[in-house]
């Protein structure tokens, strides 16, 4: 894929959802921030990150914030401007593409609409290859990179730069930061240059999201779980949404009443598990995703009603998250529940490696 | 002499009277698309009925057709997102024949009802002049104007001292729904629609008031509730899918349950619903008009087709209440169902019985009273635009509030869902 012209957005944004995990916010927003920026700018380029000099400079950009608050109110081309200008002058130099740090409905949008503002082209790449709540759950720092400096551009034209730290705390700092910017902020973090993308691998995010989006738009979904290589959990009729919040963030349960008895979705901001009856049939870092059985869409978990019928959707992740370290960043435990991390297909994740 | 109700269903021309204890007591059935909605009243008065004693006429009218039927609207965004500007993402067909001016200016609020940035009244005053002349209504919407309308309604004022009291202007903050570009795009069809809305319910009233000079005027909206004559002018999209909503909650008056599954065949199609509690259980989808999302949502309902079976249709339909009966209007059969022998008039009774709702559906500061502060004053909220509906306050009824908490930044906020639901206040007996 070399650029993202209108005839793709809703590809784009529909394969976008699927990585989204349940979570990543709400897809008619991201389409029509795409449609903006496609409109005002034209199509936007897309670039590999061995097509730019390995020591260039680029611009990871993430939109911050809460689906709620982001269905108000995007981002602004100052903001865009004002992002750039801020890393640019700690870096010294110019950045020569826009990198988005995540993959999901927004944050597949955002950075293409930043590109278009700012006139960069997008890499086809990203630094999580699905969604995760925290700027610092990265391959990138997998890698050994620091999530710092991070930048966070705000609509009142507040600018916060976190200069050094841990990636945990720095995560924390952010989210802290974000309440009186109004929940909504265009941030950037790491230092990259294209070469470090090219060692990174995980090409073709935008592609992939074009890929599995014109997937999700056939009828049925074999198509679609065989683009993504996921499987079908369970079909059932949603019976409960719950949420509370105890320790941070909130934790919800969706109940769905099946023919094999009752399934139940942990989430907070993804989908993190689904289990039968006490057994754990997926859980993070795989991808959980629910789809409304009439219409095929994959839904934010969030907006489920009760008496929906949907179908619950596994597949895989990038391997790399499927380590060690990656389970300590992004498994079950990472997000208090404790479990053991099962693949989508119901197997355990590190057999191979013992 | 009892006092009658009127339900008229000028999509499929059928009308009925009922008396106080909802029983129909005169019917018509005139020809689809032949007989306006005047014509369909007259028609029914002459089956024999007392005219002076109808108290209240509920209506049913033909949808718009996008395009055709809206003029030329001039639309102002207070605050936020200039990566998306309003109409962006129209059809071409429709913001080519719709869009007058559009501009973006400084305001708008935060989650919690703070303002951003100072309305920019300057620009605002700017917008309107290029309004003038060249637009036959306006919309605006600001971001966070549910949380906070001041903006909205300071720039509707000075809209309306540029433009005068002839050009409608509708405000984003009118549409109970979380999301900028939903209101908005809700206020800009409702401004393109306010003319032929507003004559079009007016000739209707015109002709209610023939009859009798005492008697109101309700149209029907989406969910099967209703909104007073004035308000339904103001809000032509409410309207979309009364026919249906109508339909459901009538075919179970007609079958004399409170609460049904109901199963509809037409043509080659069987639509399956519920109602319960005098309201439609929804979707969660978006209703659109012409391609463009609004603020409403949809009623959860099942379109099958002829062939295809319906048992597990009406085990989702019935799902958490199975003992709900299966009410069926058409000539599909299911077993243990109760058949409707006067299915078509369903929608007309479903409008004359019809009653009032409100609902509220915003963001919540949590900070200071904490969350049970917080319901109560979304279920107020609720009750509130139920009785500006026309509910009788003494006999509402109320969902429970449903909350969805701020995921990504744990911040103590909620989106907060609730609906007041009664009958229509009765007018005091001479």
């Amino acid at each position: 894929m070399e650029h993202v012209a209108e005839s793709a957005i809703d590809d784009v944004v529909r394969g976008a959802v699927h990585f989204g995990s349940g979570g990543g916010g709400d897809p008619y927003l991201a389409q029509q921030l795409l449609l903006a920026a496609v409109r005002q700018h034209g199509p936007i380029p897309l670039v590999t990150a061995d097509e730019l000099p390995p020591d260039a400079l680029v611009l990871p950009v993430v939109s911050g914030g809460t689906p709620h608050t982001l269905v108000e109110k995007a981002h602004s081309t100052v903001e865009a401007e004002t992002l750039r200008t801020a890393v640019e002058a700690r870096a010294g130099r110019k950045c020569a593409a826009i990198l988005p740090i995540q993959l999901g409905s927004v944050n597949v949008a955002v950075p293409l609409a930043v590109a278009a503002e700012l006139g960069l082209p997008c890499l086809d790449l990203d630094l999580m290859r699905r969604t995760l709540p925290s700027i610092d759950l990265t391959l990138l720092r997998l890698a050994g990179f620091s999530v710092s400096p991070i930048t966070v551009v705000g609509g009142s034209g507040v600018v916060a730069e976190f200069s050094q730290g841990s990636g945990a705390v720095l995560g924390e700092l952010v989210r802290a930061v974000l309440p009186p910017l109004g929940l909504v902020a265009l941030i950037s973090a790491y230092r990259v240059t294209a070469g470090d993308c090219a060692r990174l691998g995980a090409l073709g995010s935008i592609s992939e999201c074009a890929r599995i989006g014109a997937a999700l738009a056939e009828d049925g979904y074999d198509p679609y779980l065989r683009a993504c290589g996921g499987r079908l959990v369970c079909t059932g009729t949603v019976a409960e949404v719950l949420q509370h919040s105890s320790d941070g963030w909130p934790r919800g349960v969706v109940s769905l009443d099946t023919p094999e008895g009752f399934v139940r979705i942990d989430f907070q901001n993804e989908n993190l598990i689904v289990s039968r009856e006490g057994t754990v049939l997926a859980t993070v870092p795989d991808l959980i995703g629910v789809a409304d059985a009439d219409t095929g869409a994959l839904t934010q978990t969030i907006d489920l009603a009760v008496g929906q019928e949907v179908h619950v959707l596994a597949s895989p992740v990038d391997e790399r998250w499927h380590t060690p370290e990656g389970h300590a960043a992004a498994g079950p435990r990472a997000f208090g529940y404790a479990v053991d991390p099962v693949r989508f297909d119901g197997s355990t994740p590190l057999a191979g490696a013992r | 002499m009892s006092r009658l109700r009127v339900g008229l269903d000028a999509v499929a021309a059928r009308a009925v009277a009922m008396d106080e204890r909802s029983r129909i007591v005169a019917s018509c059935r005139g020809l689809p698309e032949a007989d306006s909605p005047s014509r369909l009243l007259g028609a029914l008065v002459a089956e024999g009925i007392d005219a002076a004693a109808i108290d209240r006429v509920v209506a049913i009218l033909p949808e718009p057709v996008p395009a055709e039927t809206g003029a030329r609207v001039g639309v102002l965004r207070i605050g936020g997102a200039t990566a998306l500007p309003p109409l962006v993402g129209w059809p071409a067909g429709m913001s080519g024949a719709l869009a007058g001016p559009v501009a973006m200016v400084r305001g708008g609020h935060e989650y919690d009802g703070t303002p951003s940035a100072p309305l920019d009244l300057a620009a605002v005053a700017e917008f309107a002049r290029r309004c003038a002349g060249n637009v036959r209504a306006v919309a605006l919407a600001g971001v966070h104007g549910l949380e906070n309308p001041d903006h909205e309604q300071q720039a509707a004022a000075l809209l309306a001292d540029v433009l005068g009291p002839e050009i409608p202007v509708r405000k984003g903050s009118e549409t109970e729904a979380i999301g900028l570009l939903e209101r908005e795009n809700t206020a800009a069809l409702d401004a393109a629609l306010a003319e032929f809305a507003r004559a079009r319910i007016a000739e209707l009233g015109a002709a209610v008031r023939k009859h009798n000079p005492e008697a109101e005027l309700y149209l029907v909206r989406g969910d099967g509730t209703v909104l007073p004559e004035l308000a339904a002018q103001r809000h032509a999209t409410a309207c979309l899918g009364a026919a249906r909503a109508a339909m459901l909650h009538g075919a179970a008056r007609l079958a004399g349950v409170a609460a049904a599954v109901v199963v509809e065949t037409t043509g080659g199609q069987t639509v399956v619903g519920t109602t319960r509690g005098g309201l439609l259980p929804e979707s969660g989808a978006h209703r659109e008009f012409g391609g463009i999302r609004i603020g409403a949502r949809l009623p959860r309902l099942t379109v099958l087709n002829r062939e295809s079976s319906l048992s597990s249709a009406v085990a989702r339909a019935r799902y958490g209440y199975d003992d709900l009966p299966v009410v069926l209007v058409g000539d599909r059969s299911v077993p243990d169902a109760i058949r409707l022998l006067d299915g078509d008039l369903a929608a007309a009774v479903g409008a004359a019985t019809a009653e009032a709702a409100g609902s509220v559906d915003r963001i919540f500061w949590q900070g200071t009273g904490g969350r049970e502060d917080s319901a109560a004053r979304a279920r107020q909220l609720a009750r509130d635009a139920a009785v500006r509906a026309g509910a009788d306050p003494r006999t509402l009824r109320e969902t429970p509030v449903k909350e969805a908490l701020m995921t990504y930044v744990p911040v103590p906020a909620a989106r907060l869902q609730a609906t007041a639901v009664g009958p229509i206040l009765e007018p005091v007996a001479p």
